[in-house]
């Protein structure tokens, strides 16, 4: 095909172009980095609660001080967040259990429901 | 004296709805309807323009009109609805959270809320607008009825758009550029992939650029990782700036690049066009509806169709030129008379 004029063209040529280069790159960076969104190893690694102090920081155009007054602040409050943090992931890690137990049992149960049809 | 109090659940500097609301309080203004732009929060970067949203209730008269700018949950907005003053709903869209979980946890529960919370607006507020019909279908679908679609509800102010005193930033190769806050739903991860393959199969020297306000979460950091990851050089990452340095960087690309799979409108398209850029687009979200015919849309592409669509443009000189055409013309439908007459049109009816 010659150069397209138009951008109707244009994207039909760029598939055309991709399918013939058949690139195996292409295929290697389409798989790398996806996240899955979801699942229980996802929420594991969620449920126990760490903030890290560098996530405490200000905004203001020159707010160093800011930040390290910000941060200072966090360490004198530190037992209050620790605990804080131990009672939210305790809910957290109490409810992934259960929850993980839930899905053995679906599990289970889908397994016997699809033996009991074959039979 | 009738003012028009605009309220936002929170307000930046960089933050596009901040500015809109900014410009339709210019706007209105000029019209002789006073009025002043609320946050329930602020981003002390602010200068001063957006003032906090408590009070509110001392502070507005009888007659005043409230305009709910929604975006994002806020009880402060919700408090609002308990108010007499008659009110309008401008829906700017919700990113739906499960983009956001994973980066910016905070950002997700807000918009998470946002969006179960939407119904809530639904028969206690005189009037919906939203800029696109893709954001009209969640108002629809949160029960409200007579929903106002109007796409000329946003400012595109083209005396701004002017590179000023900095020069263009060009790089010694093509640039590619997409303008967005970084975040899961604008795909930029996926950009930087297809990139990697554009610089990799045909242009070494390329550069993406992608200025954005980072937030507080780590999808920057993430983008940089995989930069790294996946051997692309020349990957900026230079947070949010000011709009004389972005003019710099848009007067310099060679491509606007855009593979957001979530927009409830997405104003930097626009913005490129001004540039006269050639944009290369997923046909997503509201992306089409802005773009109109201006520009090379795809359809759930893959990274490798996105890579050929990039160096078509750069090169495609015929191509160019006509995107540039259509482009001014898709222009045409968002000057600025369009949106004074727009913006006036959603408020008068509730005046």
């Amino acid at each position: 095909m010659t150069e397209p004029r138009t951008p109707e063209d244009a994207a039909t040529e760029a598939e055309r172009r991709a399918r013939e280069r058949a690139d195996p790159e292409a295929a290697r960076l389409e798989a790398l980095g996806e996240e899955s969104r979801g699942g229980l190893s996802r929420l594991q690694e969620w449920a126990p609660i760490e903030i890290a102090p560098d996530t405490i920081r200000s905004t203001r155009r020159g707010g160093a001080p800011i930040t390290r007054f910000k941060r200072f602040l966090a360490r004198m409050l530190l037992q209050y967040h620790n605990e804080q943090n131990a009672q939210i992931t305790r809910f957290n890690l109490h409810l992934l259990g259960y929850v993980a137990q839930l899905e053995g049992r679906v599990a289970e149960l889908e397994k016997r429901l699809r033996d009991a049809s074959r039979e | 004296m009738t003012r028009v109090l605009q309220l936002l659940s929170g307000a930046g500097p960089f933050d596009a709805i901040t500015n809109q609301a900014l410009a339709w309080q210019r706007m209105l203004a000029a019209d002789g309807l006073d009025g002043e732009v609320m946050a329930a929060q602020l981003d002390p970067a602010l200068d001063g323009a957006v003032r906090g949203i408590d009070g509110l209730g001392r502070r507005a008269g009888r007659d005043d009109l409230l305009v709910i700018h929604y975006s994002a949950h806020a009880p402060a907005l919700e408090r609002a609805l308990e108010l007499p003053q008659r009110k309008l709903l401008v829906y700017h869209n919700i990113t739906p959270p499960h983009y956001l979980w994973e980066h910016e946890p905070y950002v997700a529960m807000i918009c998470a809320l946002g969006r179960e919370r939407l119904g809530a607006y639904a028969g206690r507020v005189d009037a919906a607008v939203a800029p696109s019909a893709f954001s009209a279908r969640d108002l629809e679908a949160a029960g409200f009825a007579d929903v106002r679609v109007d796409r000329r509800l946003y400012e595109i102010d083209r005396g701004r758009l002017r590179p000023g005193a900095q020069e263009a930033d060009r790089g010694a190769g093509p640039t590619v550029v997409f303008v967005g806050r970084l975040s899961h739903n604008k795909r930029q991860d996926r950009l930087v992939k297809a990139f990697a393959l554009y610089q990799r199969t045909h242009a070494p020297e390329a550069r993406l650029v992608l200025p954005g306000n980072p937030g507080s979460g780590t999808y920057g950091d993430h983008l940089a990782a995989l930069a790294r990851e996946v051997g692309a050089t020349g990957v900026e990452l230079p947070g949010g700036l000011p709009q004389e340095r972005l003019n710099a960087i848009y007067a310099g690309a060679d491509v606007f690049a855009c593979l957001s799979e979530h927009e409830g409108f997405c104003i930097p398209l626009l913005e490129a066009l001004h540039f006269g850029l050639p944009v290369v687009a997923r046909r997503a979200a509201a992306v089409p509806e802005v773009l109109g015919d201006a520009g090379v849309l795809l359809d759930d592409p893959d990274l490798a169709t996105v890579a050929e669509a990039i160096d078509l443009c750069v090169r495609g000189e015929a191509l160019r030129a006509e995107l540039r055409a259509r482009g001014e013309r898709r222009l045409a439908e968002f000057a600025p008379e369009r949106t004074r007459e727009a913006v006036r049109g959603a408020v008068a009816a509730l005046l």
